[in-house]
């Protein structure tokens, strides 16, 4: 076996070991059920947005579009989701040093690498792609050719995302490495790449599933012409279901020479980057200093610390934190939103629903205490054999996660102080609505992971982005949002006064995290004191 | 584990044998509370590590065999750490901490942050640590991998002088030689069964051999 095929082999098996066992299912029927339920939950909404989609564009005789837009989304995705998982894999993993010793050309670790990312690749387009592809050809008719290009097609579509995103990753990285802040400006770089992303698909999502401006681009010339000039993949792909061989031919091309691009910066990128990367700054600073400060102090930074040090945990926080606005940030470009909209008669016998909503999305979006445990890995023996309560060690966890949704939601806070037109009144309410809030969900969160504590992850992304533990947490917020809407379908006369319907769901919220609270600091704690390393 | 049964006294230094994935640091896990027993009880200085956890941890301090600690921090901030943890007042914490440092010789390095240590002064960094509050019980497992011969020398004499002053020292070790000097008893364990626990001499009067010998046929395959 040749040492490249080897050496995928070994990092495919490594990853696919580390989600199965980040799935924290032990029973193997069980996982795969629980992998189907999650495939069909994704899948079948997408399935009826491309119905409605291939509706919408069929209707204007275009419905192949249907295929353009499935592969933008799937592009898009892909490359938001690949860049933390690339730079997590390469500069933030633990193997690499390891991997670097090892008697191998560097482009067949580069690439080796990248099989990891690909297989994770691979599974998101096949749940973007597949109900476009499906529904293109329920409508259209399915040929054996059809088929073929299809897995073809859904094969090659991460390809294109991941390569770019690392050529794209290799001069940051480079230009970081040298730097102090090398972290942080990861961050940002993730951050300003994420608001681009998401910047371009409400643009492509609204000119593919609004009639009114298809009408007006197509009085402009032909709308596969105007994308393709945009994103000429996009349209290849389009044509190969139409049948241009020419087309499969060019597709075919730009994934070769993306992929011999790739292999011969791999070199370069090895060296220039991912080793210059792996080098940890020595940050000898200040003096030696002896300073006495409480238990509570120490293990509060240290949870703080650990979120803010590693740029991964910072950046899915960050983002958690800043999605809502991020969002706001975005519509506002678009024109999807505007300063007269939000600030028109008709929005204000919603305000306080906006309002609270908004304050309450960083404890909604974020789930920090669901890996609070997790985050810590293999150096979570040391506050286990120190002399910390379990309590104080559980509870300063969960002032953590409190302490950064309070932030995201003071900075939303501040922001809607002078968007929206405010009474004292709605602020209380809001503010009271938020606090409990966020107390109940950062509490039942780190039941979560007390539960499912993963502390073996090879890399950050493992810890927070690739693990159930966060799919449970979604799961929670879900629940909760169904019983508000089978409430409202029941008794709709319950959601005509808007301050009763908050204050009501304060209290709520506060008995139940009472509830939990006085489960987490009897059975929890148990469970904790039993956490296994 | 099948059915441990030891104690080690007071003033002891108890050396811990065994062949690789014999038991030993599952062992030591469990008696620091890392790991729960599916059986049994732990006791150490008269506190059960299960149910009074708190006061158990309060009498040890524990190195383990890979030091993996949160490392995103400086040395000076994980040793002011661990002395708040153990409550050490602010003249000694400079005094030991000085001490420990100096002669370990990470002093300079205090103020550099801990991911940039290598394995070594990771070890001494946490082998500092863990004398600051000066532990009724010192657990250590595999202290001297990782440390050169000066740092070897320095930690074994601080086992001794622990030992002196009534602490009790607990550590596993593969260096036959240093178990043999250095420890008044012995366990040697064997998948899980601990095959022998008594001093050198006792170990020694069934059969003239050197401690090598005795641990290659207790440990020996059938």
């Amino acid at each position: 076996m040749s040492k490249f095929i080897a050496l995928t082999r070994i990092q495919l098996k490594d990853y696919i070991g580390r989600t199965t066992e980040g799935l924290g299912v032990k029973n193997r029927k069980l996982a795969r059920l629980l992998l189907l339920l999650f495939v069909l939950l994704i899948i079948i909404p997408n399935i009826n947005l491309s119905l409605l989609i291939y509706r919408t564009l069929d209707s204007i005789g275009q419905g192949h579009l249907l295929i353009t837009n499935s592969y933008i989304n799937s592009i898009f995705l892909n490359f938001f989701f690949g860049i933390p998982f690339i730079v997590s894999v390469f500069f933030f993993s633990r193997d690499v040093r390891f991997l670097s010793a090892l008697p191998l050309r560097e482009d067949a670790l580069v690439l080796a690498k990248l099989a990891a990312v690909y297989l994770y690749l691979l599974l998101l387009s096949f749940l973007l792609m597949f109900p476009g592809l499906a529904v293109y050809a329920y409508n259209t008719g399915i040929s054996v050719y059809n088929v073929f290009m299809a897995i073809l097609v859904l094969l090659l579509a991460p390809l294109l995302p991941m390569f770019v995103a690392t050529i794209l990753i290799l001069p940051f990285a480079n230009m970081f490495s040298k730097s102090r802040h090398k972290r942080s400006l990861i961050i940002i770089f993730n951050i300003l790449m994420l608001f681009a992303i998401i910047a371009t698909q409400i643009f492509t999502g609204n000119l593919a599933e609004d009639p009114v401006r298809i009408e007006e681009v197509l009085a402009s010339g032909s709308l596969l012409e105007l994308l393709g000039m945009r994103f000429p993949p996009s349209i290849w792909v389009t044509r190969i279901f139409l049948g241009s061989y020419r087309a499969l031919f060019l597709f075919l091309a730009l994934n070769f020479l993306l992929f011999f691009i790739m292999k011969s910066l791999a070199g370069l990128f090895f060296r220039k980057a991912l080793l210059s990367f792996s080098e940890e700054g020595s940050g000898g600073r200040g003096e030696v200093y002896y300073r006495e400060k409480s238990k509570a102090y120490h293990l509060l930074r240290r949870n703080i610390l650990i979120i803010i040090r590693q740029p991964m945990f910072l950046l899915n926080t960050v983002l958690s934190m800043l999605a809502p606005l991020l969002m706001l940030c975005i519509m506002f470009f678009t024109g999807e939103f505007s300063l007269a909209l939000l600030q028109s008669p008709q929005l204000e016998p919603y305000l306080l629903l906006v309002v609270s909503a908004l304050l309450i999305s960083p404890a909604v979006i974020g789930n920090i205490s669901a890996t609070a445990i997790t985050r810590e890995g293999q150096a979570f023996w040391e506050t286990r054999v120190l002399p910390i309560r379990a309590e104080d060690n559980i509870r300063y966890r969960i002032l953590t996660t409190i302490i950064f949704c309070l932030a995201g939601s003071l900075l939303l806070f501040l922001i809607t102080l002078f968007l929206l037109p405010l009474t004292l009144k709605m602020m209380v309410i809001a503010v009271l609505f938020c606090l409990t809030t966020t107390l109940f969900l950062a509490t039942i969160d780190i039941l979560i992971d007390i539960y499912r504590p993963i502390l073996n992850w090879t890399n950050p992304t493992a810890a927070v982005k690739n693990n159930l533990n966060v799919t449970f947490s979604l799961l929670i917020r879900a629940v909760i949002g169904l019983l508000v809407y089978l409430l409202y379908k029941s008794w709709p006369g319950l959601f005509t006064d808007f301050e009763l319907l908050i204050l009501s769901g304060s209290i709520i919220f506060l008995l139940l995290y009472l509830l939990i609270r006085s489960y987490l600091y009897s059975n929890g704690v148990k469970r904790f004191e039993q956490i296994s390393i | 584990m099948d059915n441990l049964n030891m104690e080690i006294k007071k003033g002891e230094i108890f050396g811990f044998l065994g062949p690789n994935g014999a038991g030993k640091t599952t062992t030591l896990r469990m008696i620091t509370g890392i790991l729960a027993p599916t059986g049994g009880e732990i006791y150490v200085n008269g506190y059960n590590i299960s149910t009074e956890a708190l006061e158990a941890k309060r009498s040890f301090t524990y190195v383990p065999d890979h030091p993996d600690i949160f490392n995103a921090i400086s040395g000076i901030d994980y040793l002011n750490f661990i002395a708040d943890i153990y409550e050490v007042p602010l003249q000694k914490r400079k005094e030991k901490i000085e001490k420990y440092t100096k002669d370990f010789e990470i002093y300079d390095a205090l103020t550099k942050l801990v991911s940039s240590y290598s394995h070594g002064m990771k070890q001494k960094l946490l082998i500092s640590a863990a004398l600051l509050p000066e532990p009724a019980v010192f657990i250590l497992d595999e202290p001297l991998s990782g440390l050169d011969p000066k740092s070897s020398r320095i930690l074994k004499e601080i086992m001794k002088e622990h030992s002196k002053k009534g602490g009790t020292v607990l550590f596993s070790s593969h260096i036959l030689e240093v178990v043999e000097n250095l420890c008044d008893r012995i366990g040697i364990i064997k998948d899980g069964v601990l095959v022998a626990c008594d001093s050198l001499e006792n170990l020694k009067k069934h059969s003239d051999s050197s401690l090598e010998d005795i641990f290659m046929e207790l440990t020996e395959n059938e």
